[in-house]
């Protein structure tokens, strides 16, 4: 049996942990919210853009048919689709297994629908957040974009720099197909892992129907609407990385909560076992002790 | 019944201004154009510049946007703006220094861009600069 100073010993180092699980709790709630309130500054310009976006789509018609960007390239050959992965997780550890599920996501992702891709190597990757760039680099990945420590501060030119990559990169022909994987947050306690297509912006086999017009009214366009799409589409490209860059930081936070809440209790447990048998420990060796005097007494009375 | 705009702007990080207006007015990448009531429906393309309206009580606001679009139909409105400023929330000696730095490289052969780009920032950075002068 521990003696009671080992004991004494344990119970202070858990107490000391779960007061730092305690204050990490805390932490990731203030976080929290800061990071729930900015998804709800983003939505009034996203959703006026997408509003923007479906009709510029019905007006502009048969200019913007052929756009690469919008309906997606016509590949020479059947087999040679190059696909490049967005992977958002967080810089930081210690949130459940946010980034866990992220990565054992993405991987699952890659091996349904991309291992061809993968083994030809059209496969390309860039990955936000430390830990999935660690993990993806460990494993022999082609990353052609890394972003570190954005989180800490997350601004929105990191939105913009993927986004310009992206369409960059898109544009060269350098791929076919760049989708954007990230943990959606659907409650402070529950992430999903979700896969978005970014490029091209509309998916060729399931195009909007041409639905007529129920407004009683025609925009003037200034200028011409493909013109106005030209610039309206990396606007809208940004603003959907940018909005799961900020799902996927409040979803981190959520998770390090609920796992710091958890850890928090876990050792309020913890310490209440322990404060038992520390008790038990102490009267063991009362009792002992008075054994001892007892035993010592009577020898002396029978003598 | 009233005659004004509901007029909205917007950025990609948060909401700028929400209310009615009398009128306004917007850089559009065509021309500066104002808008009054029962304006028709227009969608247009913003340029780096001055955007201005006026409230019921007949006061002023100005903002710079860096460009965006602006939506407009049954006299409500919509400006997607990629960023818009306050006059008071520019600082005139930034700007003053990267025009300055701007035409110093020029002068040096040093751009490190076309000369279309050149003149592009060289008018969003003195368009700004006005606007904070407004304030």
């Amino acid at each position: 049996m521990a003696t009671l100073r080992e004991i004494r010993r344990r119970i202070a180092s858990v107490k000391a942990t779960s007061k730092i699980t305690q204050a990490m709790k805390m932490v990731a709630a203030a976080k929290l919210r800061r990071a729930q309130d900015a998804m709800i500054a983003a939505r009034p310009y996203s959703r006026a853009l997408d509003g923007l976006l479906k009709d510029l789509l019905s007006s502009a018609g048969e200019e913007i048919a052929q756009s690469p960007v919008l309906f997606g390239r016509h590949l020479a050959e059947p087999n040679s689709e190059k696909v490049l992965l967005i992977i958002v997780s967080s810089d930081r550890g210690l949130a459940g297994a946010f980034n866990a599920n992220i990565i054992k996501f993405a991987e699952a992702r890659i091996r349904e629908h991309y291992a061809e891709h993968l083994k030809t190597k059209r496969l390309s990757l860039i990955t936000v957040g430390r830990r999935s760039t660690d993990h993806f680099t460990k494993r022999g990945y082609d990353i052609v974009d890394k972003h570190i420590n954005v989180f800490t501060k997350l601004d929105f030119s990191t939105a913009k720099a993927i986004a310009d990559r992206s369409s960059e990169l898109f544009g060269n022909a350098d791929y076919d197909k760049i989708e954007l994987i990230y943990n959606e947050f659907k409650s402070v306690i529950t992430q999903r892992q979700t896969a978005d297509r970014l490029l091209p912006v509309l998916d060729r086999n399931n195009l909007p129907a041409a639905q007529k017009r129920t407004t009683s009214f025609e925009y003037i366009y200034e200028p011409e609407p493909a013109e106005i799409l030209n610039v309206l589409v990396p606007r809208q490209l940004e603003t959907q990385v940018w909005k799961s860059l900020l799902e996927s930081n409040a979803a981190e936070q959520g998770a390090r909560m609920t796992a710091m809440d958890s850890a928090t209790k876990n050792a309020k447990d913890l310490i209440s076992a322990l404060q038992l048998s520390y008790n038990k420990a102490r009267q063991a060796a009362i009792t002992k002790e008075i054994l001892e005097i007892v035993g010592g007494a009577e020898a002396l009375t029978k003598g | 019944m009233s005659k004004t705009i509901k007029l909205k702007i917007v950025t990609p990080t948060q909401t700028v201004f929400e209310g009615e207006v009398e009128n306004f007015t917007a850089p559009g990448a065509v021309g500066t154009f104002q808008v009054l009531f029962n304006h028709a429906p227009i969608v247009a393309k913003l340029a780096p510049g001055m955007f201005k309206y006026v409230l019921a009580s007949g006061a002023e606001e100005h903002y710079y946007v860096s460009g965006g679009f602006l939506e407009l139909h049954q006299n409500s409105g919509t400006v997607l703006a990629d960023t818009a400023e306050r006059p008071n929330q520019i600082n005139i000696a930034d700007v003053e220094r990267q025009i300055a730095d701007l035409r110093q490289r020029y002068a040096d052969h040093a751009l490190g861009m076309t000369n279309d780009q050149y003149h592009a920032e060289l008018d969003a950075a003195n368009a700004r600069l006005s606007v904070a002068r407004q304030g």
